[in-house]
């Protein structure tokens, strides 16, 4: 029911039709490095990560804390910049790309699900979904109301427009964030410990809602340190002390 | 990009969220607007009061009169004025070309005067013109005459009262012209009334040495001065010149022609309102100057106030700044954002301002009399500027909130 009557979601338009590899992998990392440095010590929290997702793909990012598996995130969605290797984004190399692309490209591409929500606190839902077409830009102010409705009928929140996210319970606002990701018709859902900050049964229910819109063809990729939240995904990369030390189909995915 | 409809909503929701916040920071910036349109005010009505008292001894008024404190080297002083009836009659013959429209010679009583009528007693200044100091002074008749010329060539004993002599002097019952007074113990007919001219304001300061323009009387020169003993002196003279800009030159050559007429133990002085006046505008405008520095510091603190306030908000919305960059905000989204935010809030506080200023302007002109000068251009000048000190206050917060990485952003609390 919820899903009902959202053509777009049924399939991702293909906007590169570049080479052949690029229309099957959204995201192609190669040989990514990253350091933090401070006046006293240079950190390297990604060494050498190569790492291909294609389109329709459900991954989840495992690894203890501190393997890198956020900044790995932060990386695949452009809020973060590296220091070596090559990061093609639908085809595209990202590394060359100015602030201004890069904004644009987490506007109408990416889609991000944080773990403490992140909804703006002075916006209603309606607000908050109706952002990203915004700073997008490209969608007439009618129109982004329309959609952002549809988007928040389509995960439940048809009779929550006008809430606020403190009027919201936890499941409420991270369904808000999902509808907000979605708004844009992104190439790629980047959902970081998306059940985080839930309890188990509500935790349950957006992971249902992912693998909903990974059955619909979405590209999700998540980070999670939790084995039973990994297992809803299609895919699992293991990171450890900044490298993937292993990449493995998930037995139990539908 | 963000449209600006978009930005204005979003910024007013924040605006409302911290109202407290937003209220203080209107305020600095009203305080600031109000402050520099009080002085403005202030300024305004100033230079328009003594631009008045100055019109009412006539805007092309000059006059001469003997320089006491300069005396040629190597002439003896001489006693006197250094200009009598003849010189009066000299300078008329020549007034065309010296550039004299009218003139009046000015005699003051050499000794102290009573001035009665019955039994009532007035103490005012006493001064004998001519016929024509009515128009050069700007003076106004409310009853009877002013003087012709058959007073002064026969020595009348004729007055003109200015209001306060006139109601402490006249009977009561029965006001107007007609009544004799008795000035030095002669009679004088009073032949006219002159109206008030009383500038409340600057004659309490003291024009006409603390004495108002209405409470004087006006005799015949030649009157006044068969009564002193030096029956032929004139003490100065007050010209009206044909234009105002050569009023110099005029009391230069009404000058050189007295010093020729005189030529042994005498200087003479010129001074003209055209002088005057430039002095008056040049006080007037350094403390307008001084004033606007003034009330500009607190229209600076009202811009620190802003930035405060911004500074706070940017620190406050560190995590909404990283969000909005993840869903794709630029840096200039933010920028606008944060500037809209205080342009806002300095623009409300430019109104208000407005407000508070309209109202002190009022409450002053009402007390001391300054009549209100309205002008939309000031108006607009002062929104103007606080809108441009609100986006210059929020420039350095707005910046910092749109170069904020966005990871870092995220990870406030």
């Amino acid at each position: 029911m919820r899903g009902s009557g959202r053509a777009s979601l049924s399939g991702c338009p293909d906007r590169t039709p570049v080479r052949d590899r690029a229309r099957r992998h959204v995201i192609e990392l190669t040989g990514i490095v990253k350091r933090y440095r401070s006046a006293s010590l240079s950190l390297t929290v990604l060494r050498d990560v190569s790492l291909s997702i294609a389109r329709g793909e459900f991954v989840a990012i495992v690894g203890p804390s501190g393997s890198g598996k956020s900044t790995l995130l932060n990386v695949i969605g452009c809020l973060d910049g590296f220091d070596a290797g090559e990061y093609r984004f639908a085809g595209e190399g990202v590394g060359a790309l100015g602030a201004d692309a890069l904004a644009a490209l987490r506007a109408r591409r990416l889609g991000f699900v944080f773990q403490s929500f992140n909804l703006i606190p002075q916006l209603d839902a309606l607000g908050n979904v109706t952002l990203p077409l915004v700073y997008a830009g490209d969608v007439a102010r009618a129109h982004r109301l329309e959609r952002a409705r549809r988007g928040l009928a389509d995960v439940g929140l048809a009779d929550r427009l006008h809430h606020r996210p403190a009027e919201l319970s936890g499941g409420q606002r991270q369904r808000v964030a999902i509808a907000r990701a979605l708004v844009n018709d992104p190439d790629v859902i980047i959902a970081d410990e998306p059940t985080g900050n839930l309890d188990s049964a509500t935790g349950n229910e957006i992971m249902a809602t992912f693998e909903r819109l990974h059955a619909r063809g979405r590209t999700i990729l998540m980070v999670t340190h939790e084995p039973g939240v990994a297992a809803h995904a299609s895919r699992r990369v293991t990171l450890r002390d900044g490298r993937v030390v292993e990449d493995v189909p998930t037995p139990g995915a539908p | 990009m963000n449209s600006p409809t978009d930005t204005l909503a979003q910024a007013l929701r924040a605006l409302v969220d911290h109202r407290l916040r937003t209220a203080l920071s209107v305020l600095g910036i009203a305080i600031g607007i109000a402050a520099v349109m009080a002085v403005v005010t202030i300024g305004k009505g100033g230079n328009y009061l003594v631009f008045s008292e100055l019109e009412t001894f006539g805007l092309n008024s000059a006059w001469v009169y003997r320089d006491r404190n300069a005396t040629p080297p190597g002439e003896p002083r001489r006693q006197g004025s250094g200009i009598d009836a003849a010189d009066v009659a000299a300078i008329r013959a020549r007034a065309e070309r010296l550039g004299i429209r009218r003139l009046t010679p000015q005699v003051y009583p050499d000794r102290n005067m009573s001035i009665t009528r019955g039994n009532r007693r007035v103490v005012a200044g006493l001064s004998g013109v001519g016929a024509a100091h009515v128009d050069i002074v700007n003076d106004e008749l409310v009853a009877g005459r002013g003087f012709h010329t058959i007073d002064i060539v026969a020595r009348h004993a004729v007055a003109l009262l200015a209001p306060d002599v006139a109601a402490d002097l006249l009977d009561p019952r029965h006001p107007g012209v007609g009544q004799d007074i008795r000035i030095d113990g002669r009679r004088f007919r009073v032949v006219g009334l002159l109206a008030s001219k009383s500038r409340d304001f600057l004659s309490s300061i003291g024009s006409a040495g603390g004495r108002s323009a209405d409470d004087r009387l006006l005799v015949p020169w030649t009157t006044l001065a068969s009564m002193s003993d030096e029956p032929d002196t004139v003490d100065s003279l007050q010209l009206e010149v044909v234009e105002f800009d050569r009023a110099q030159r005029v009391t230069d050559g009404v000058r050189t022609l007295l010093k020729r007429r005189h030529p042994q133990g005498f200087e003479y002085g010129g001074e003209t309102m055209a002088s005057y006046i430039a002095t008056t505008d040049r006080i007037l405008g350094g403390v307008a100057v001084i004033g606007t520095v003034a009330a500009s510091i607190s229209l600076l603190v009202g811009g620190m106030g802003i930035m405060n306030t911004m500074g706070t908000a940017v620190l406050e919305r560190t995590r909404e700044i990283g969000v909005r960059k993840a869903i794709g905000a630029t840096e200039r989204d933010i920028m606008a954002q944060f500037l809209v935010e205080a342009a806002l809030i300095s623009f409300a506080g430019g109104l208000l301002g407005l407000l508070i200023g309209s109202a002190a302007s009022v409450a002053l002109a009402a007390v001391t009399g300054f009549p209100l000068v309205p002008s939309p251009v000031a108006i607009l000048a002062a929104l103007a500027v606080s809108v441009l000190v609100g986006v210059l206050s929020g420039w350095l917060p707005a910046r910092r909130a749109a170069r904020m990485h966005p990871v870092e952003a995220l990870r406030a609390d």
